[in-house]
């Protein structure tokens, strides 16, 4: 279980954009963070992964101790995020980008050629595209293109920050499709969506931010049945 | 074609190999941390002092002079002053990247151009204004090509350039910490999460940068002499060597060295040789009006 | 950790740093105050700076240690000109307006002295120029400009008259990008047609701050095949002219014998640090020669050098001595601090200088004010390592000591 505990941070000493937040993240679930601009759901993830450091609280992974690691640490243990900007090498193929999916464990050549035939199995796209330059790739594209090289360290959990932001309806569907996919082949995941309605529906567990707090959570089920009152505060629905 | 133009040419491209060596490491350094670093050909002029001060016999350890051979003394001075560039990055440009400001590049320029002064007065106050030759890798001049000799110095300048150019290539291109630098120019954050230090790749590329410009120095102090400022030109050069190869580009830079090389060596001789230092720019600015990226730019895609 | 040798570079420079920043310990107030202008930082000429001042300080010392001036010390004030014309122009400006100085001597690029005589000029102030060699610093013809040091037209015709006298028929050069390098070539090619001899003479000229040289030399081997390369191209510019030269195997050759106009072996340590063996059978033309006596004065000049640094001076203390102690000697003679009677008693000055009796030429034109007799020399090296002083001199005729020798 990834938990993240009482967690206070922000970027200037004066500013606090999280001022206590816990969220939890069952195994082999989605657990869907939500809520309005500047509640804290991007910053929240960067805690957890590493980019920044809070000032008080704790991240723990299974009984590691997340917190204050250096990012670059996080692929190791066999956390995959995947931020919201852009990540690709733009000017390397799709093959090269996957390929750097794993630095971890560079000298194992076999298990390097494994993993690329069965991310390839994966996400037949990128075999077909695979010696296309990755900035020539569509947006939807390139973050299936992200996930693919994720998957490279065969990851235990996938931190999604806004996968379909700035995505056409038809090709976001194609991303969560993905996302319920990787779920359905054990995987656990964490994501934060601007899109609640997808959040909801594919999410096991929702939790709702406001202003760097918690606001509620619950099951999905309890979310279906109670939408409109229990986010009726930010959403104008 | 006659042998005096074939000459010309030769001579042009082995200058050209000699430009390359030196616009790598600031091509290297850029593309990786985004710094244009100004002391660059201080880092030059430093390879040549090493090479100096390890082969002349003036500096005495525990009372004896050093003099070791040439050959053995390029690789230490490029080594001296790779271990200088690791600490530039240790103690000068890394503090300003993670101490979260705006626009760390900005003062990251900055600071490189103070320590480029900084090093500048450093060696007229501790050795002194005047021009120095450390002892020859291959002595005297040898035959070339129809009516050209060179200098076996700077024929065997131009040789260990191309081996640590293809060194360098093959580092870049075929290793996991040369690919894992190319990923680290072109998206930090994605090279982040797949687990790559990005700090790490900031000091080799500190590294590499201090190898190939100490070893530029120390190759040329023999032939070009060395003193407090004879980085200054070179690094102009490099400078227009990076943009017109585009800038990060690696085999751009390669390319653009030789081009330059045997512009300056042609045009000297068909145009003016007044105007030799300014064929740089010409060919500068026409290149950029037709390619405004340099001739291997890309266009930056960002999200 | 650093040898002897090398001590004694880094005293040197010490010194001129010590030169440039350092104010008087004399009260102000009682004393008369000198301007003294020379590069001392890049790009300057920071190694021919320093060595000039020293002239000019030992000039002061001397008098100031007789009683001074007037019954006064003389106060010198060094400002570093960076061989920059606007920085020149500037310093100049604050000399004269600001520490009230009564007149100056020094510098040594001709651009900036150029900047500097409008300067001194506009102010009505004497100026006597330690080392700028341009023909049209004297020609401008102001009252308040003198020049102790060589010109470049003499050196020009000197070079002339050595290639006539050897029965050289082509000549090529390499000048320099500076009201210097290109007034050599041209002062050579109006020596020739003075002189009425027949000497093909082409130059080019290049930045001095070019590392190769090659393309341009390998023309000159190839296509122009030139008997003597004149080259007037300051270090280190002009050390890498003379290094690739020597490297394409086209000078000095038996072919081809190479003329240096700028004096590069000035300190004979450091040319041959820098050129090695390639500095075997080259002419320098220089304005000192360590092996022609000089003046009683001069000689004494030339102990206190030695005693000093270890070696032997180069010309360019004594040209900043010269320039002080005429402008000095003159103040005491016009009895007064007042401009117009200081330039009258340069005007009438007649004193023996480190290098010769030192008086004003009243003519027009370059000789305008020039010290018209200011001795020049051209010498030969014959062994590599050679001493300035060991060289066979060749000219003036009344020196020479052998003629032109050839690999």
């Amino acid at each position: 279980m990834l938990s993240a505990q009482n967690i206070v941070a922000g970027y200037v000493d004066e500013i606090n954009i999280l001022q206590n937040v816990s969220v939890d993240v069952h195994k082999q679930q989605i657990t869907s963070v939500i809520g309005p601009n500047g509640s804290g759901k991007s910053t929240l993830m960067r805690v957890i992964c590493g980019f920044l450091k809070p000032k008080s609280g704790q991240v723990m992974w299974d009984d590691k101790d997340l917190t204050g690691r250096p990012s670059h640490t996080m692929a190791g243990l066999g956390i995959c995020y995947l931020p919201q900007e852009r990540t690709v090498y733009p000017h390397l193929t799709v093959e090269q980008n996957i390929h750097l999916g794993s630095w971890t464990f560079r000298r194992d050549k076999a298990r390097i050629r494994d993993e690329l035939a069965r991310v390839y199995d994966l996400f037949p796209l990128m075999r077909e595209r695979r010696k296309s330059k990755a900035g020539d790739l569509s947006g939807g594209m390139q973050k299936i293109l992200e996930v693919a090289r994720g998957m490279m360290i065969r990851p235990e959990i996938l931190i999604c920050d806004e996968p379909t932001v700035g995505l056409a309806p038809i090709i976001a569907k194609e991303v969560y499709d993905t996302i319920e996919r990787l779920k359905a082949d054990g995987l656990t995941i964490l994501l934060v969506d601007q899109n609640v309605r997808e959040a909801i529906r594919i999410g096991d567990y929702v939790y709702v931010l406001e202003v760097g707090q918690n606001k509620v959570n619950g099951t999905r089920s309890e979310f279906e049945t109670n939408l409109h009152d229990m986010i009726k505060d930010w959403l104008q629905i | 074609m006659d042998y005096y133009v074939l000459s010309q040419i030769v001579n042009g491209l082995i200058f050209g190999f000699i430009y390359a060596l030196i616009a790598l490491g600031l091509t290297v350094v850029f593309s990786i941390m985004r710094v244009v670093n100004f002391s660059h050909g201080e880092f030059y002029m430093l390879g040549g002092y090493a090479l100096y001060a390890l082969t002349a016999g003036v500096v005495t350890v525990f009372g004896i002079p050093l003099s070791i051979p040439t050959i053995l003394g390029l690789p230490l001075a490029m080594v001296g002053v790779a271990v200088f560039g690791m600490l530039v990055e240790r103690g000068l440009l890394r503090p300003v990247y993670t101490a979260r400001m705006d626009r760390p590049e900005e003062y990251a320029i900055i600071l490189t151009f103070g320590l480029s002064l900084f090093l500048q007065y450093g060696a007229l106050t501790a050795v002194g204004p005047y021009e120095m030759t450390p002892g020859a890798f291959w002595e005297g001049s040898k035959h070339v090509i129809g009516d050209l000799y060179l200098a076996g110095d700077r024929l065997f300048a131009a040789g260990i350039s191309a081996v640590l150019i293809g060194a360098t290539l093959y580092f870049i291109y075929g290793t996991w910490t040369g690919r894992a630098l190319m990923a680290t120019a072109q998206n930090r954050v994605g090279s982040t999460i797949v687990g790559i230090n990005t700090v790490r790749m900031n000091i080799t590329a500190m590294v590499l940068a201090g190898l190939l410009a100490g070893g530029a120095g120390a190759l040329l102090a023999p032939v070009f002499l060395v003193y407090p400022d004879v980085g200054q030109i070179p690094v102009i050069k490099a400078f227009v060597i990076i943009v017109l190869g585009g800038m990060g580009s690696i085999p751009g830079a390669v390319v653009a060295a030789l081009i330059l090389g045997l512009v300056e060596s042609l045009g000297s001789v068909y145009v003016s040789v007044a105007y030799r230092d300014v064929f740089a720019f010409l060919v500068l600015i026409g290149v950029l009006l037709f390619r405004p990226h340099g001739l291997f730019g890309q266009q930056e895609r960002r999200a | 950790m650093v040898n002897r040798r090398h001590k004694k570079l880094l005293s040197q420079f010490a010194l001129a740093a010590a030169v440039s920043f350092s104010v008087s310990a004399i009260e102000a107030g009682d004393t008369i105050k000198i301007g003294g202008m020379a590069p001392l930082s890049s790009p300057g000429s920071y190694q021919q700076g320093p060595e000039l001042v020293l002239g000019l300080e030992w000039a002061v010392a001397d008098i100031n240690a007789t009683g001074g001036v007037l019954g006064k010390q003389v106060e010198l004030i060094v400002e570093d000109t960076q061989g920059r014309p606007p920085t020149g122009a500037t310093v100049v400006e604050k000399l004269i307006t600001k520490d009230k100085v009564v007149a100056a001597a020094g510098e040594y690029h001709s651009s900036v002295c150029k900047a500097e005589i409008e300067v001194f000029h506009q102010h009505g102030i004497p100026f006597v120029i330690g080392s700028c060699w341009s023909d049209s610093l004297t020609a401008a013809g102001y009252d308040e400009i003198f020049r102790t040091s060589v010109y470049s037209s003499k050196l020009a015709e000197n070079m002339v008259a050595v290639m006539a006298a050897n029965g050289i028929k082509k000549a090529a050069s390499l000048v320099e990008d500076t009201d210097y390098g290109i007034g050599i070539a041209k002062n050579i090619e109006n020596a020739i047609k003075k002189l009425n001899v027949d000497i093909d003479f082409q130059y080019e000229v290049v930045e001095k701050t070019s590392k190769d040289f090659v393309p341009i030399l390998l023309k000159y081997k190839t296509q122009v095949k030139p008997e003597v390369l004149i080259v007037a191209v300051t270090q280190p510019g002009g050390f890498l002219i003379l290094k690739q030269a020597h490297e394409i195997r086209f000078a000095p050759s038996k072919e081809t014998l190479y003329l240096d106009g700028t004096c590069t072996a000035q300190n004979d340590k450091v040319f041959w640090e820098a050129v090695k063996d390639a500095g075997n059978y080259v002419l320098m033309s220089c304005p000192y020669s360590p092996s022609v006596k000089l003046t009683e004065l001069g000689e004494k000049i030339k102990q206190r050098y030695i005693d000093k640094f270890d070696r032997q001076p180069n010309y360019l203390p004594l040209q900043g001595y010269d320039a002080m102690i005429s402008l000095l000697t003159a103040i005491k003679n016009a009895g007064s601090t007042d401009s117009k009677a200081i330039i009258k008693a340069l005007q009438a000055l007649k004193i023996p200088g480190s290098r010769g009796d030192i008086e004003f030429s009243q003519e027009d034109g370059v000789w305008h004010h020039q010290w018209k007799a200011v001795p020049t020399f051209i010498f030969q090296y014959t062994e590599v390592g050679q001493s300035a002083g060991d060289a066979a001199v060749l000219f003036p005729k009344q020196f020479a000591t052998a003629g032109i020798a050839r690999p």
